[in-house]
């Protein structure tokens, strides 16, 4: 293949993408994904593998599922996800899981944040 | 959404029990709240208690449930006995029962206290004095032995009345726990208790049921929540992680300090409470003091 239409080929590419991003515009920044790790490994703040085990923890609990792709399937939207963080016993009562919301343990960014995280979740 | 999430719930909490070490991996039954029910009798309460961990836990004995998380793991067994034969546990003892010997400025001393110098006296502890209208632990009855023959009363939690309580307890090595919960302020003593442990604390919102029953037998990180049955059998217990011996309320300020509670004084009215709601309910356990732990 010619090298100008192997360039014509990768700007093609380029443009596709910035129209897939366009589209998903409310997709979460990888910056914000990183954040969203950070608290979710961090045992000051969100300390999710406390009792949660998700990709590259290590010596992560069980009292939780393990986290990974089927979140979507379960919560449907990430607005769904973040209100169950925020208070999950409003949806299943006596689950055994902290208020991350409602008793202040996170930010309302913050919790975004986790679910862009566990949103981008691939296995 | 609510059903979706239950079932999802359950499935893992099956999967997460069928990956579980030692063939005890527990499926947590449904609603271990209602355990905390506060309808009819003490021994009432402990029957549906003890009948809860015998089906998530069908092959432990009664007895078995003395080992704590070891119960539950091999593995974990097999580290607290490695840690056993290591432990300092045995100095403590020996500065206690010195402790225990030193004689009151009266000539008295500590044995002159207890019924039988002592022995056996443990496993009848804590109880409810109608007299002092609350629960007397081992600590608080050790105060009250000094200030009626002339002492100070020593600080809990300190190291010298942590080494006389693992002395006098040890005096009761062998014996199973014999607490009554009979008059009506110890009915109400044991609710109190109860209660407590129901109770959702601190920042994280979490009941100290709510790990020790609707989590025990799974793992927080590296630590194998323990069952509520038999938990008093073993302190003062040296756990690694202090690099001490401690009581069973340094226990408890661990918890309400992991649940971003605020921790209570050592022998405060709730630990009393709590003490003697689980002490009750490890009635029959055998004690074995000092016990070792992660």
């Amino acid at each position: 293949m010619p090298a100008s239409s192997n360039r014509i080929s990768r700007a093609f590419a380029a443009a596709l993408a910035v129209l897939a991003a366009g589209a998903a515009a409310h997709a979460a920044s990888p910056a914000a994904i990183a954040s969203g790790k950070k608290i979710a490994f961090s045992r000051k703040k969100g300390n999710c593998i406390a009792c949660h085990s998700l990709p590259g923890a290590a010596m992560p609990g069980n009292v939780g599922p393990r986290l990974g792709p089927w979140i979507k399937s379960v919560f449907r939207t990430k607005q769904d996800l973040v209100q169950y963080l925020y208070d999950p016993q409003a949806k299943v009562p006596h689950v055994v899981m902290p208020k991350f919301g409602k008793n202040d343990v996170l930010t309302e960014t913050e919790l975004r944040q986790v679910a862009d995280y566990l949103w981008s979740l691939k296995r | 959404m609510k059903r979706t999430l239950f079932f999802a719930a359950s499935f893992f909490a099956l999967s997460a029990a069928a990956s579980l070490i030692a063939g005890a991996a527990p499926s947590t039954p449904a609603k271990w709240w209602k355990l905390g029910e506060r309808s009819g009798s003490p021994a009432k309460t402990r029957a549906r208690i003890t009948r809860y961990y015998q089906r998530m836990f069908p092959r432990l004995t009664l007895q078995d449930y003395a080992l704590g998380s070891g119960a539950l793991s091999k593995d974990m067994r097999r580290q607290d006995e490695e840690l056993g034969a290591f432990s300092p546990a045995g100095f403590v003892l020996d500065k206690g029962a010195k402790l225990w010997r030193r004689p009151f400025p009266d000539g008295k001393s500590y044995a002159s206290c207890y019924p039988d110098g002592g022995k056996g006296a443990a496993a009848h502890y804590p109880f409810y004095s109608d007299r002092q209208q609350g629960v007397v632990t081992i600590p608080v009855s050790l105060n009250a032995c000094r200030e009626k023959h002339g002492l100070k009363p020593l600080p809990y939690g300190k190291p010298e009345i942590v080494a006389l309580e693992t002395y006098l307890t040890s005096l009761s090595n062998g014996a199973p726990i014999a607490v009554e919960a009979r008059s009506q302020g110890a009915v109400r003593a044991f609710r109190a208790g109860q209660e407590f442990f129901f109770r959702d604390e601190g920042q994280l919102g979490l009941a100290c049921a709510s790990c020790h029953f609707g989590a025990v037998g799974h793992y927080l990180r590296a630590q194998l929540l323990s069952p509520a049955l038999g938990m008093t059998a073993t302190f003062p217990k040296y756990r690694m992680k202090w690099g001490k011996v401690g009581t069973i309320d340094q226990r408890f300020r661990g918890c309400q300090k992991k649940i971003r509670a605020k921790p209570e004084p050592f022998e405060s009215v709730n630990y009393r409470n709590l003490q003697f709601f689980l002490a009750y309910l490890g009635d029959g356990i055998t004690i074995k003091v000092p016990g070792n732990g992660p």
